[in-house]
């Protein structure tokens, strides 16, 4: 009957419509569990507190160190090297480990060093050999390089012009021919190994003296040894176990990598007894310049009386390198994202890692300040330790540096002399907390200020008249030539002839008489003992102080108000002392030594201790040359 | 010794302030266990403010949550942050450990020393948004708020009467961890049943003369203290019902009653203005009644008659009672 076999026809499509649904019900089900499990071990897998930093930190690790694809390590890198005059490149195995097109920088032979077992990139350097010294760094720098390590160099621009002989020569015992032949605009890519042999090189000579040489694409196949060749074979202590992670991901540090005598990591300073410095924290700012830091961290280890414990090394930014260096020594070591640019950005810094160090630290009074580019006094601590009490007692201190503005070779004499000065010297200080959480922190800065941060620490609203602290003989030297204040000329004219105590043990004298009232009283004494010279000569020259040693003299000049520097600017310029701005005074007085005698400069009216003047003296008046000959202090930033 | 050992470290939150820095890890937790026995090492980090602080202890995924049975531990469900004992030293089974001089009162912080963290990204983020206030004004007013909260924590520690941060002073340390600078005074919460007669007289000692009181203790009780150079310090007083907290206002002009309820609440410890501070655990709910869910713009112009979500018209003192619940100095 129709009836029935259309119902049963009906009822073979529902069938099969039935048999469908649930077929496609099982397939979404089947789909949802696998989806389920998958996200369930995802979710498992995933550590708790994702860090963007270690992100950060991978994604350098990776553009440095190109990680070889495929299960059987390859033994060969494949390397290539560009060089031209606006831009360079060096890529190893396919991956981008230098790239430099920006205009107005890079310019000079870049060197790369490979580690020879890994393909690592261990230490990048670019050495403006266009300008004086820059050589010698280079060859400072080449011969400390581990023998059998890949070494890559490229020029930008212009690498020739002082590249001397003994750079040359350099060049040369690393089996390059084209480097020691390096002429004015050339381009020129090398790969070779420290030690030899060399795996590459081209070279490509500039037609004229108005252009470049052609660009130059190197490509060479480096062999890679075994990762024993590549090692020393140290004993295995703690100490050792430090020195080989670092020295198997870092080039450029010298004989601390050696196999055979290596350069202590550890130092025994001797210990500084009743130590009043012992558990003040130290701040070392530190940015990317980590053989400074090397440098630095070396002498601050070394100085009596050091607590490694409270050193804090705070680097502004994400950099590998330096926090490589702060492990060798075994300390802590803190990165700040950076926030805002040039001296903002340093600004910035600064006052997350004072912050910081309070925080770290609560029961902390005080901090010292250090920065990556001083070498630190044997007996810096020392220094402090007799000298702290006073920070804590008197309220007209602003602060106490290890720095003496006016202390050169030829006018500092006495390590045991303190001063008070009337500005804030920087360069190795210690910082009261109750002024830094109480006046400094609240009204630092904004990251949009593109204030210096020391500037500011020095003007009146900050300062508000206090008085820092000084040795004679500087407790620091800075020996910093790049930076972004810094460049080979200001460094040379005011920071290279600068002395430093290496006296161990310095017993300072008459430390109380530092205080307010109390230096005062040894001013107006020194005065009067003090041999009034005569002021008809010109006191620029060595004869206006008698041959004599040991004496005090001093001089009137003329200072008609509390900021007229005219005289004063004048004289240190031809004494060769700091000269860019006034720094070392004290109510209109400065003290120095000259030819071994204590001299003393009063400014004439300003100076309350104009009084000591004798009737008959006529205060000096030197004037400035006309303004044509160019601002003083030419040697500015950089 | 055949102990098995875990360490649990994390991040250093002294770290985590305004800037954003990152070191090493530091430790946390230890728990060595040798058969059946389990020794759990708390390690306490000293922090601005005087305090110290353990953290909260989390297994990382590939850790096994079997090892000891973590939910008996006295410490580590949550961070903890206790006032800083000074210790002695003691003789036990023949053993010289060092014990708090006074052990009572540690073991009675236990209970009440849960601790949350400020919320720097938060607050990063929100001072990015809206510019901080950076005038000579602003940080002056910061520096006054901070000295007359310093003040008033000492003065109400001395007397034993707990409090914690509340209304504007709540939500600066909630929305940007610092003090508002239009803020204009310091708020603090205290529960009526924390009510102290001295507290007066305490602070007027402390150099805080009483400007106003309103209410009573048994309904909307409300003092507020005079600091230096016109910053006030307001306490509500906030009082429990069955399923809500509330505190009273009063507007003196007219005798009118105003309630503000919240939800109830707990109080944890925090870190504010380098002080160890109590805040509501629940700081959102509570922020967000006093606030309403826009709390996170800015708002210059807060008048508390009208502009808070949670206030209700709560009827009118009667003027025989004037005398006693409007009293103006």
């Amino acid at each position: 009957m129709e009836g029935t076999k259309e119902a049963k026809d009906s009822d073979g499509k529902a069938q099969e419509i039935w048999t469908g649904a649930v077929l496609f019900l099982l397939v979404t089900v089947i789909v949802n569990i696998k989806l389920i499990l998958d996200t369930r071990r995802a979710i498992n897998e995933a550590n708790e507190d994702p860090e963007p930093e270690q992100d950060y930190d991978e994604a350098l690790g990776r553009l440095e160190s190109p990680r070889r694809r495929g299960s059987s390590p390859r033994r060969v890198l494949d390397v290539e090297v560009y060089s031209s005059r606006s831009k360079v490149y060096v890529a190893v195995d396919g991956t981008t480990v230098l790239e430099d097109e920006a205009r107005e920088q890079g310019r000079g032979i870049h060197v790369i060093v490979l580690n020879q077992a890994t393909g690592h990139v261990m230490a990048k350097r670019v050495f403006d050999t266009y300008s004086p010294h820059e050589d010698e760094a280079m060859v400072l720098f080449l011969n400390m390089v581990a023998p059998g390590r890949v070494l890559i160099c490229t020029v930008k621009d212009e690498g020739s012009f002082h590249l001397k002989d003994t750079a040359k020569a350099l060049l040369r015992s690393l089996g390059s021919q084209a480097g020691p032949a390096l002429g004015w605009r050339d381009t020129w890519a090398f790969v070779g190994r420290k030690g030899g042999p060399v795996l590459g090189e081209k070279h490509s000579k500039s037609p004229a003296l108005s252009s470049w040489g052609d660009p130059v694409l190197l490509k060479t196949d480096v062999p890679l040894s075994s990762a024993e060749e590549a090692e020393c074979h140290w004993a295995d202590t703690e100490l050792n176990r430090r020195r080989r992670h670092f020295c198997s991901k870092v080039e450029g540090y010298g004989s601390v990598c050696s196999c055979k005598d290596p350069t202590p990591i550890e130092f025994s300073p001797d210990p500084l007894p009743d130590n009043k410095v012992l558990n003040v924290p130290v701040a070392v700012i530190a940015g990317n310049r980590p053989n400074y830091l090397y440098r630095m961290l070396r002498s601050l280890l070394s100085a009596q009386g050091v607590s490694p414990q409270m050193i804090t090394v705070f680097i502004d930014g994400y950099y590998e390198e330096p926090m490589d260096v702060v492990a060798l020594f075994g300390l802590r070591g803190i990165q700040h994202t950076p926030i805002s640019i040039k001296n903002a950005r340093v600004s910035q810094h600064y006052k997350a890692s004072l912050t910081a160090t309070f925080n770290l630290f609560p029961e902390a009074k005080f901090a010292v300040v250090l920065e990556e580019d001083l070498d630190i006094a044997v007996d810096f601590f020392s220094f402090l330790s007799q000298s702290i009490h006073l920070l804590e007692e008197d309220d007209s201190l602003y602060c106490i540096s290890a720095w003496n503005d006016q202390g050169y070779e030829h006018t500092a004499e006495d390590p045991a002399l303190l001063y008070r000065v009337e500005t804030m010297p920087g360069l190795g200080w210690v910082l009261r907390k109750s002024l830094y959480k109480e006046e400094l922190e609240p009204k630092w800065p904004t990251p949009e200020k593109l204030w210096d941060w020391d500037m500011w620490m020095r003007m009146p609203e900050q300062r508000q008249g206090r008085e820092c602290i000084i040795p004679d003989v500087s407790r620091s030297y800075h020996f910093g030539i790049v930076g972004l204040n810094m460049n080979g000329y200001f460094h040379e004219a005011y920071f290279k002839k600068h002395k430093f105590n290496t006296v161990p043990g310095v017993q300072l004298r008459n430390v109380d008489s530092l205080k307010k009232e109390a230096y005062e009283v040894e001013i107006h004494r020194l005065l009067s003992e003090a041999e009034v010279l005569d002021h008809s000569k010109d006191p620029c020259e060595d004869s206006f102080l008698p041959d004599t040693e040991g004496h005090t003299y001093v001089v009137f000049i003329r200072m008609e108000k509390d900021d007229d520097f005219t005289t004063w600017t004048q004289l240190a310029k031809c004494l060769h002392i700091w000269d860019l701005d006034v720094r070392g005074n004290h109510q209109g007085l400065w003290r120095l030594f000259r030819k071994k005698n204590h001299f003393l400069v009063v400014g004439v009216p300003a100076s309350p201790y104009s009084v000591k003047k004798p009737p008959s003296v006529t205060p000096i008046f030197l004037e400035p040359p006309p303004k044509e000959e160019g601002a003083p202090g030419a040697a500015e930033q950089t | 010794m055949g102990f098995q050992c875990l360490k649990i470290e994390s991040k250093d939150p002294r770290l985590d302030g305004i800037d954003s820095l990152s070191g090493t890890a530091i430790p946390l937790h230890y728990v060595c266990k040798l058969a059946t026995h389990a020794i759990h090492l708390v390690v306490f980090h000293e922090r601005s403010g005087n305090y110290l602080w353990h953290g909260h202890l989390r297994l990382k995924g590939h850790m096994d949550r079997k090892f000891v049975p973590f939910r008996k531990l006295q410490f580590g469900r949550y961070p903890g942050a206790f006032d800083r004992p000074e210790l002695q030293q003691v003789t036990i089974d023949g053993l010289d450990v060092l014990i708090p001089k006074d052990p009572g009162h540690f073991l009675e912080e236990v209970p009440h020393s849960r601790f949350i963290e400020c919320r720097y990204k938060e607050a990063r983020a929100f001072l990015q948004q809206y510019l901080d206030d950076n005038t000579v004004d602003a940080m002056a007013f910061r520096k006054r708020a901070k000295e007359l909260l310093q003040l008033a924590a000492k003065t109400l520690k001395e007397l034993g009467v707990p409090f914690w941060l509340s209304s504007g002073t709540c939500l600066g340390w909630y929305r940007q961890c610092s003090i508002i600078p239009y803020s204009k005074d310091v708020d603090l919460g205290i529960f009526i049943q924390d009510y102290k007669p001295d507290i007066i007289l305490a602070f007027q000692n402390a150099g805080l003369p009483l400007k106003h009181k309103f209410g009573k203790v048994e309904d909307s009780l409300e003092l507020s203290f005079q600091g230096k150079d016109d910053v006030k310090l307001d306490i509500f007083f906030f009082y429990e019902e069955t399923d809500h907290m509330w505190n009273g206002g009063t507007q003196a002009k007219t005798g009118k009653k105003f309630k503000y309820l919240f939800p109830k609440f707990t109080l944890c410890w925090t870190e504010f203005v380098d002080m160890k501070v109590h805040v509501p655990c629940e700081t959102v709910d509570y922020i967000e009644a006093n606030y309403g869910k826009t709390w996170k713009i800015p708002v210059q112009t807060w008048d508390w008659k009208s502009s808070p979500p949670n206030v209700q018209p709560n009827g009118i003192w009667p003027i025989s009672e004037w005398d006693e619940v409007i009293q103006l100095y």
